[in-house]
Parts: C-alpha cells; structure tokens; sequence
C-alpha cells in the first residue's frame, strides 16, 4: 500500500481533534467546579484545606524573615546601624547579612527558625563591652549591645544623647525602658538590664499562622507600646488568607496588665482630622491551667482604611475602655506594621473591578 | 441457664416507673444485682447489653455491670452501681430515672471518677435499649434530622446511614438539626426514639480528625443505631461517631469511627439527661412529625428579634453597591468576599446561586416605591439583558453567563436546570408585576416568561414530570431524574394567574400528580441542591411545599394543603433549632460569638454545612400556620424571619464592607462556625424574597406585627394573596 500522507495527516488531524475534545470535555468541570464556590462538603474543605491539627489548641506557627516574601535574596536589603556611629560601633554586621554555613559565629537556636549568637566582645570601645546577634532562617534581623559597666554613668547619658539626637524623641519611656523608633529601626535601652536592643524593622519575622482553612501573617514587631512598666499594648497588622485568594486586613490588639480590661472601642485619629473607629470584643477564655486568658482580638479593616492612616503623618490611637481610656501617638513601629499588612494586601489581593473597569 | 435465670427473676421484680401506659421496671437478677425492662403496650425492649443495664467503654474495651442498689426518691427510680477498671480505677454510676410526657421516662445520670489509678485511662458511657431481638435495619425506617429519612436511598456513597450493611450508625449531635433519633416498626408502626435533653455540646477549638482525642472539655453526646444480630437505639458520651464519619478526611469507600472519650479523672463533668419511650405512628410522615415535636417542645427554640426593616434596607444597599454594568453585561457578582467586600466574579446565573433575575426585581421594586429612577433604569437593565440574551430557540433559556472586560458576555455551556430556570422565571414574573403595579407595562418581559412555559408545556413527560436538567443547545434533558417537577409548578402557576391562560395551569396540575405520587407519597425530597449529587436534601422540601401550597390555592383541593404540610415538616427538620455552642477557645469564627445557631439549616445530607436558606420560606410557614392553626408553625415562622437574619452584620461587630453582606455557608461541627467567607447573590434574595411576599400578602413584614391583627383579617389578606398569588393580570 502506498503511503499516503494526506491521509496519515486526516487521521493525525482526527486524532488530535479527538484529544482536544477529551481535553475540554476533562477541563469543563474542573473550570465549573473552579467557579463553585458553593462547597457541597463543608466539612471536608475546611479539614482538609487546613493542616491537620493533632494537638489541642493548635496551630502551626512559622517564623518568616523578611516581610511579604516577596524580595528575592540577590536584592536582599541590608541596613547599616548608623545610630551609635558617634560612640564608635562601626564594625558590626549589617541587618539583612546572611550568614551561610562557614560562618565562625556560633548559633545557639533558641526557637523553630529564629536563632541567636553568642556574645561577641567589642575590644575597641569603652561605652559598650559585646554584642550578639539575633537571627531569622540565618539573616540577621536584630543585635543586642551589652553596655559597658565600668563606663555605665557616662554612658547611659552619651547613649541618650545620641538616641535623642537620631530619632528626635522617643516613642515612650519608663523606668526600666527607652525606646525610640523611625521607619528603619527600632532601639530599645533596657535600663535595668544594661543593654540596647536594635531592631531592623523590614527584616523582623513576621509569623505565619495556619489553622484549618486560615492562614495568617501577623507582623508583631519588635515592641509592646509601654505605658508604665505594668501596662502596656501591642498593636499587630496582619494579613488573614483563607481559600480562593481571599485575602483580608485586620489587626489585633493584645493587653497587658491588670487594670487593662474592659475596651469596646479602637480608635484612631488622623492627621485631617479624620477619625476611624472599631467595635472591640475583649474575649476571655479558661485556659487549660484554668486561668483566665485573652483571646485573639480580630479587627477586620478595609484598605482604604488602611490607606488613609498610611497617608497621615501621625496617628493617635485610643483604646475607649469601661474603666480607662488609653490615647498614644502610634509609633513607627507599629506604623510599619501596618505597612506590611498594606503592602501585603495590594500585592496579593485580587480586585476583580481591574478586570472589569480598568482602574 | 441464663434464660432460666432470667425467666426467674422476671417475676421477682421490685421496682416499677409508670409513664401512661408504659411501664420502666428495675428487675433484681441475683442479691442486689437489678437490670432494667420497658415495656409499652405493644413491646418488651431490654437494655443494650442486657442483662446489664450498665455500659462504659474503658480504654477501649467494653465494662458492663448490674446496678446494684434502687431505691424510690421523691417521684424517682434511682439506680446507682460502681465499676472497677482492669486498672482498678472505682467509677460510680447513678442514674435517676422519672415518669416524662406520656410514655416517656427521663434519665438523669451522673459519672463520678472516685477512684483513678491510671492517668492515661479513658472512658465513654453509654445508655441504650434493644429495639428487637434477633432484628435488622430492614426491619425499621429511621428518623435521624437532617440524616436520616426512612430509608437509605438517594445518599451519597460518603453520606452517613448510606450503608446498611455496617453494624454502627452513631452520630455526633453537634451534627443534628435537634439531639434525637427514633426508629419505627415497619410491622406495627411503634416508634421508639431517644432524645438528649438539655444538651450543650460544647467542645474546644482543635477537636477534630479520626484518632482518639480524650479531653474533658468535650460535653457533646453521640446519638444512633447499632446492629449486631439485634437492632439497638443508644446514646454515647462523649460522642463517638463511626463507623461511618464526616470527621477527618475519609473517600468514599472508607470507613472508620472518630473517637472521643473523657479522661478517667476525678475532675470531670460526665452527666447527660435523656428521655426515651414510644409512639404509635400511622406513617411514616406522622412519625417524624410527632418525634421532632417533642424535641421541640423540649428545646422550645428562641426567637431572636430582629428589625426586618433595618434588614431591607441594609440588603438594599447591598445590591445597589454591587451592580454592575460590564461592558453590557449588567449583574451582581458570582460572589463577594468577606469581610472586605471585593467582588470575586462578575459572572451570572439566573436563579438558583446567581438569583439575578429575582434580586433585579427587588431593586426595581425599591427603586419604584422610593422614586429612584436610578436604581430602576439599572434593575430594567439587568432584566432587559436576559430578556435579550439569554433565550435560545428551543424557547430554554441558557442560565449561566460571564461577563468580560475585553469583549461581548460568554455564555456557558452549563445545562438548564429547572430549579435554576424556576428562581429566574419567578424573579422575571415579579419584575414584571413591580412594574404593572406602578404602572408600567413590560410585555417583553412577560412573554420571556411565556417563552418558557409553552416549552415545558410542550415538552412534559406524559407522567406530568420533567428531568431535572436540559442541554440549552438542543432542548435534551442530560439526567434522567424527575425529583425536581416540583420547581416549576409555582412559576407555572403564577403564570397562569397573571394571563388566565389554561394550559400552564393544566401543566401545573399535571406536574403536582407526579410529584404528589413520586415525591409526597414516596417522601423522597431530592435533587433540588443542584450543586450537590442528586440526594435528599432540604432545598427540595421548599421546593415542594412552594409547588404543593400553590396548587392548593388554585384548587382548594385538601390533598395539595397536606402534601404541602408534609413537606413542611419534613424541611423543618433541617433547621437547627437549638443551639451549638462555637468551640470556646476558637478566634477565628465568622459566624458572630454573640449569636446562636437556631435558624440556620442543614442543606442536604451527606455532610454538615448550613446556611440562611431557610430564610427564603418564614411567608410560607406563615401561611401554613393560617390554613391550619398549628401554632408550631407560627413559633417556626418567627423563628425563621428573624434568627435568620443573624448572620447578617447589621449591627457592624463582624466588620463587613456592608452591613447587609452575610456569608454563605458555614460548619456547626468540625470548626465550628468556620464559613466559606464570601457571599453569594442568593443569600441577599434570601432575605429580601419573603419581605416582599409579606408585604404583597399584608402590607407588612413583621410576622408579630401582623400577629396583633383579628384572625378574619389575616385569613381575608391571605385568601386575597392566594386567589392570584399576589399577580396583576395582563
């Protein structure tokens, strides 16, 4: 028989017809059920799209280094700590650095991904006497300076000197603690303790949270706002993900302290005169010592929200309770905070008016 | 030997419980050694485990006992005993038994640990009666809610009570609609049934999947059915449940029980409150009736008040913020993110999920009493699209179209099922009459709906039935199911009213003697959640007491006002109507912490998810409650109206871009009150559908403002509404 290529390609031709029709007709319902939101089986998403929870009061929390995840190593930002530059520390490594595994610096791990040196000695300096490092997934995010105790007077009044110099003000102070924040760093003076804490802000953890059909990325930041050593707030941005790219702004808000209880209302005060308030739920619950312990507080927020107090050069935060109503300057800190969520949010939220609309 | 003993002893016995006719005697085997008998008129039934009237289940291996002391007290039987473990672990059981309603006795029983030895020990307790020696499933129906109806038919391959052949039916409560399962004779129609009482089936946040979780913090109970050579009802605490689960992730060949036990501490709460006895039952529809009745009763769910016209309003703004034009596609989006409240998808379905057509007429309706020329040129336009778009020759709309920025609406190759087609013709009927009403004519509009009709009227079975879904392309049904005739028969009928016109209401009639005969007297509700496998479900109960109530209101006929009550009863049974708790150290819920769960209801069988649809018929259980002064009716049209509303975020606590927006579909077992997070345009059509008829009806939506009114007034606004089911005429 002749071979005949017309007839070989009519039936290639049919063949693949074929497949392409077994193709879509396979597509069709994974592209119908795609568009289903309606779940038939509750249930079994919401088990089995979460990670299986085996022990009780579970969820399983992952530390990430840097915030959105979204910056490739090789563009990795690394910061400098121009802050005690006039005192002479200088050969410090820079917030960002990687350290790989040849690295001389011993680590002891301390907690899942977050890791810590051992004090390291600052043979140069009379104001501070060591320094060691605080590390996530191996990038450091953080050092803590040891304050030379024969030069502890003179020092304490240069440091404050010098902080005061940098960051203009401090964000609050008490007895124990100083802290003075900007849009790169975070400095805690622990008076008590004879140490400064510095802290990268776009290279602290944000921690993931995953519980069944949830995930959350809470950016806590380095510091509790601390009214008096007793009291004190943290006010946390975060980012709630659950299934179909639904992704949500919110915040939480933590407490501290005995008097702290009774808040109904979050408020915040903006720059034009402009104020955005929440509804607060304080929940408490036994917890397994039977104690009474917070619960999560979940604020949702809109990015509009979110976007005018991005825009507004301060931002008052008042917490109306019962008994005591707490006002504060938001801190930059707890600004970028908020920024990440933000940041977050626009990144990988879908709007479909885009789609739709153009804008 | 052991029947001797027993025949013996039968005459011996000491202490006696009357409830009506019903006896409950502790019968003493041996020197303070008492089991337990029931006897009712027509039956003897025994324990579980008989002679043992005790069972507890410890580290997995079963411990049975005597009691071994009754005595009278007060008005009561109490029975107590103590249990040594192989460990030797002591735990002392009493259990204090009392005459109930009518031939129903309560057991009030209290666990105490007194003696523990081993921390790792656990238990679970459990309390039963054989229902038949030497019987099997076969031989009864079953009446498990929102589960279990008669038989196992029309289940999925997963769905729990699917197999017959498996030896445990145990079901969590926390999955049931009301904590009570009963099973009916085939032979006799006696009906025995057991019931939690006072049940609070608290559990905590992380108690889920198959393996063994042993925590005392679970106080939630496990009710069902065991067959091992006899066919016992029993109770578990805490609640196991197997060997089928929807716990954990299982395919739907796998089998496997979820465990769950209290540790063997003497800290633990482990008291449970049960009531059990029997009814004689003429059918099966009777036996569901008087069985859900008393759980009821018993539980006597809570109205939660709501402002309905705070609720109006919020889902007002809800559709005039979401429509959109798109590119000359106008519609609501396929679903809506909460909390933010960013549209998903703007693709649109008719009826059924998409709910265009019916949410279009809503608005109009606002749009013409509050003089929004806005809000009705953008609603017109919604309907208009269909009217244009969406017809095909055959005269079988297509449903299912996707708006795109880039070029003209797609339409998907998505078949035409009649519910999705009856949802749309209803909303294109009542668009239609908005606008007569206000003056306007919209032929156009009514003849999309004629279009239809002439089809199915030339296209019915000669049974009167119709598939329950139709390739649009050529007009051929793809499914050879016929449980959803039903869906139409209101359409059809409202068409007939409007045009006087014969053959849709013979259509109607023709469809009703089907489901009359295929549905109502089968009672086989199924197929009417079209985006679930073809099962029970309770969306096909709505669907049949819609069909059924509007053949009664052309016809008069007793028959279509019973099949309409059936279905009614059979529905409710969906509805969860008392409350489980949200795992108490859960954050993360949607459904409000502040809320409870009665009003929300079960969809189908084969898992556990609910919603607001039951919303959609408070007008209708209204109405039955008027046509038959069954004031249970009126307790569950208010239940209805209002606890419904609940998970709107009317009063702002959960945030929600939109006071209005509520979410779709959410768990009250495993994670609890965890949802879907997104809205979905039938759950606003939910809301607003019922006001609407309401207010067409009697002008107001308040059920208890209309409850202050003379009964003549309310039957006369009824009878009024009835005659043409609120429709001008052409």
């Amino acid at each position: 028989m002749p071979f005949n290529k017309e007839c070989c390609q009519n039936n290639n031709q049919s063949v693949m017809k074929k497949k392409k029709g077994m193709i879509l007709l396979l597509l069709f319902p994974v592209v119908v059920w795609s568009q289903q939101p309606r779940i038939p089986r509750v249930e079994t998403y919401l088990s089995e799209t979460g990670e299986p929870v085996t022990a009780l009061q579970s969820t399983v929390n992952k530390n990430y280094c840097l915030p959105m995840q979204r910056y490739i190593p090789s563009e990795q930002l690394i910061l400098d700590c121009p802050v005690f530059r006039n005192l002479g520390v200088r050969a410090i490594m820079p917030f960002g650095f990687s350290l790989n595994k040849f690295s001389e610096i011993q680590l002891s791990r301390t907690k899942n991904n977050l890791q810590e040196s051992g004090c390291l000695p600052l043979r140069y300096d009379s104001v501070f006497s060591g320094i060691s490092y605080m590390l996530c997934d191996s990038v450091v995010y953080g050092i803590r300076i040891q304050v030379n105790e024969g030069g502890r007077r003179a020092g304490k009044e240069q440091i404050v000197e010098e902080l005061d110099k940098y960051f203009t003000a401090p964000d609050f102070s008490n007895k124990n603690r100083i802290v003075y924040s900007d849009e790169d760093f975070l400095v805690k003076y622990c008076l008590r303790e004879n140490k400064i804490e510095v802290f990268s802000l776009f290279h602290y953890p944000i921690v993931e949270s995953v519980a069944p059909g949830i995930k959350q990325k809470v950016y806590y930041g380095p510091q509790w706002y601390e009214f008096s050593e007793e009291d004190a707030v943290m006010l946390a941005f975060f980012n709630q993900e659950t299934k179909e790219n639904n992704v949500q702004l919110a915040a939480k808000l933590y407490f501290r302290g005995k008097q702290l209880t009774g808040f109904k209302e979050l408020r915040f005060h903006l720059e034009n005169g402009l104020v955005l308030s929440y509804q607060l739920q304080q929940e408490f619950a036994d917890n397994e010592k039977g104690a009474k312990t917070e619960r999560d507080t979940r604020i949702f927020m809109h990015y509009e929200q979110l976007k005018k107090m991005m825009q507004s050069r301060t931002v008052g935060v008042e917490i109306v309770g019962e008994f005591r109503t707490l006002s504060y300057q938001m801190p930059a800190f707890q600004k970028y905070s908020l920024h990440t969520a933000y940041e977050y949010f626009r990144w990988q939220a879908t709007n479909p008016m885009i789609k739709y609309r153009g804008i | 030997m052991c029947q001797l003993l027993v025949s013996v002893v039968m005459s011996a016995e000491s202490y006696v419980l009357l409830s009506g006719s019903a006896e409950l005697s502790a019968i003493e085997f041996a020197h303070q050694q008492y089991g337990l008998i029931l006897r009712t008129p027509t039956a003897t039934y025994q324990t579980m485990n008989y002679p043992f009237p005790v069972t507890l289940e410890v580290n997995g291996a079963t411990l049975t006992d005597f009691y071994s002391k009754v005595e009278y007290r007060n008005n009561s039987m109490v029975c107590s005993a103590r249990l040594t473990t192989t460990n030797g672990s002591q735990l002392s059981i009493k259990d204090a038994f009392s005459p109930d309603s009518t031939g129903f006795f309560h057991l009030t029983r209290e666990i105490v640990v007194i003696k523990p030895t081993d921390p790792e020990e656990y238990f679970n307790s459990y309390f039963g009666w054989t229902i038949r020696v030497s019987s099997s499933i076969n031989d009864f129906e079953f009446f498990v809610p929102g589960i279990w109806y008669k038989d196992n038919r029309y289940l999925t391959k997963r769905a729990l009570a699917n197999d017959f052949s498996d030896n445990y039916f145990y079901f969590r409560e926390d999955r049931l609609p009301l904590p009570i399962v009963a099973s009916r004779d085939k032979k006799n129609g006696t009906a025995l049934s057991l019931m939690h009482i006072d049940a609070h089936p608290e559990t905590f946040y992380g108690e889920n999947g198959l393996h063994r979780i042993v925590d005392e913090r679970m106080q939630f109970g496990s009710l069902g059915f065991v067959q091992t050579g006899d066919v016992s009802v029993q109770f578990v605490f805490p609640g196991i449940e197997g060997e089928r689960t929807y716990t954990g992730s299982l395919g739907d060949k796998e089998k496997s029980f979820s465990y769950r036990s209290h540790p063997a501490r003497k800290d633990i709460a482990h008291t449970y409150r049960l009531v059990f006895g029997t009814n004689e039952t003429g059918d099966f529809a009777s036996f569901v009736e008087k069985c859900w009745k008393q759980a009821w009763n018993r539980y006597n769910p809570p109205v939660h008040k709501m402002n309905m016209t705070d609720a109006y309003q919020a889902s007002i703004e809800v559709l005039d913020a979401y429509l959109e034009n798109v590119n000359g596609a106008p519609g609501w989006p396929f679903s809506i993110y909460l909390p933010n409240g960013i549209a998903r998808a703007y693709n649109y379905q008719m009826g059924f999920i998409g709910f265009q057509l019916s949410n279009a007429a809503f608005l109009l309706r606002h749009g013409l009493e509050t003089g929004n020329s806005n809000q009705v040129k953008r609603a017109s336009e919604v309907v208009d699209f269909w009217v244009k778009e969406s017809m095909t020759e055959h005269g079988l709309p297509k449903t299912w179209a996707d708006a795109n920025a880039d070029r003209k609406h797609t339409w998907r190759h998505y078949e035409t099922y009649m519910r999705t087609t009856a949802g749309g013709m209803e909303g294109m009927m009542s668009a239609w009459n908005t606008m007569k009403k206000h003056g306007i004519n919209k032929p156009e509009w009514l003849n999309y709906c004629k279009t239809y009709a002439n089809w199915l009227v030339e296209n019915q079975e000669e049974d009167g039935s119709f598939y329950i879904r139709y390739r649009w392309e050529d007009a051929r049904p793809t499914h050879d199911s016929k449980y959803t005739t039903t869906n139409v028969i209101r359409f059809l009928i409202e068409l007939y009213c409007a045009t006087s016109d014969e053959k849709y209401l013979t259509s109607a009639l023709k469809a009703g003697e089907f489901s009359y005969d295929f549905i109502h007297k089968d009672y086989l509700y199924v197929g009417g959640v079209i985006d679930n496998p073809n099962v029970k479900d309770r969306e096909s109960g709505q669907m049949a007491i819609y069909a059924f109530l509007a053949l009664y209101d052309v016809t008069k006929e007793e028959r279509w006002k019973a099949a309409a009550v059936q279905a009614a009863r059979y529905t409710e049974t969906f509805m969860f109507s008392y409350n489980v708790p949200m795992a108490f150290n859960d954050s993360l819920t949607d459904f409000p912490l502040h809320r409870d769960l009665t009003g929300f209801t079960l969809i189908a069988t084969g898992h556990s998810g609910i919603d607001n649809g039951l919303s959609f018929s408070s007008f209708q259980y209204y109405r039955l409650y008027l046509l038959t002064h069954d004031k249970h009716f009126l307790h569950l049209a208010r239940v209805i109206q209002n606890n419904t509303l609940q998970i709107m975020d009317l009063d702002g606590k959960m945030g929600f871009r939109y006071r209005g927006l509520l979410t779709e579909c959410f768990a009250p077992q495993a994670n609890r009150g965890h949802s879907v997070r997104q809205q979905l345009p039938w759950n606003q059509a939910a809301v607003l559908d019922p006001m609407c008829r309401f207010m067409d009806a009697f002008g107001e939506w308040d059920i208890d403002l209309i409850e202050q009114w003379p009964l003549e007034k309310k039957i006369k606004l009824m009878e009024a509404y009835a005659i043409q089911q609120g429709m001008l005429s052409e």
